[in-house]
C-alpha cells in the first residue's frame, strides 16, 4: 500500500509486448477514479537520474524537472544518486496490475514544494500516460 | 517513517491539501482534453535510479529532504 509522497519502485511491466524496465516514481494521488473511461487508483511522476554532467545541465535547464541534487536536497540512503522528477507527466496505474514496492518518501516540506512546482505547470504542457491501464 | 508522513487533507476527487494549505487538484490541472503519450515515449529519456540493495530489499528507506 502506498500513499501520497511515497517513493515507489515499479518492477518490470509490459506495454504492447515490450518489457519496460524497473522505474521509480513519486505518488501524487492514491485516489481511485476513471480516465478516458478506464479505472485507475494511482497517479505518479517518474524519477530519473542523470547519465552524465552534460545531461544533468540540460535536464535541469528544463523548467518542469524538479531537481534532486546535492545542492539543495538530499536523499538519505539514496546511494549518492542525483536526479529529477518529471512533473509534467502523470502516469496512471491500477495497483492491482502492477508489482510495486514502497522504498521511501518525501518529507512534508519537500512534498509541499513539489506540489507548488506542479501547480505552476501550464496545463498545455501536461502529458498523461494511461497505457499501463487495462483497456 | 510515520513521523515524516505528510499531513494531507482530502478535499475532493484527486485533490489534496497540505498542512500549509497548498492545494493540488489534478483533474483541474489536467483539464478535459489532456495530451496522451505512450510509456515508451515518456520513458525514452528517463534513466532509472540505481538504488542500493538495502533500499530495494526494504532494509533502508530513502528520504528526500532539504539539505539542513
Amino acid at each position: 500500500m502506498c500513499k501520497v509522497g511515497d517513493i515507489i519502485v515499479i518492477d518490470n511491466y509490459n506495454h504492447d509486448g515490450i518489457n519496460l524496465s524497473r522505474h521509480s516514481f513519486v505518488v501524487i494521488s492514491d485516489q481511485s477514479g476513471k480516465i478516458q473511461g478506464i479505472d485507475y487508483d494511482l497517479i505518479c511522476n517518474v524519477m530519473s537520474s542523470f547519465k552524465n554532467a552534460a545531461q544533468k545541465a540540460k535536464k535541469l535547464s528544463y523548467p518542469y524537472n524538479f531537481p534532486i541534487t546535492h545542492n539543495d536536497r538530499i536523499m538519505q540512503n539514496g546511494n549518492n544518486n542525483e536526479g529529477y522528477i518529471k512533473v509534467e507527466q502523470f502516469y496512471y496505474f491500477d495497483k492491482l496490475t502492477i508489482n510495486y514496492k514502497v522504498i521511501g518518501a518525501l518529507t512534508p516540506e519537500v512534498l509541499e514544494e513539489l506540489i507548488t512546482f506542479i501547480n505552476n505547470i501550464n496545463s498545455d504542457e501536461i502529458n498523461i500516460i494511461i497505457d499501463n491501464l487495462q483497456f | 517513517m510515520d513521523k515524516q508522513r505528510p499531513k494531507l487533507v482530502r478535499s475532493g476527487k484527486d485533490m489534496l491539501t497540505t498542512k500549509n494549505n497548498t492545494t493540488l487538484n489534478i483533474n483541474k490541472l489536467i483539464g478535459n482534453n489532456p495530451n496522451i503519450i505512450s510509456s515508451a515515449k515518456s520513458l525514452e529519456d528517463v534513466t532509472p535510479i540505481n538504488w542500493s540493495k538495502e533500499v530495494l530489499s526494504g532494509d533502508k528507506k530513502v528520504i528526500l529532504d532539504f539539505k539542513k
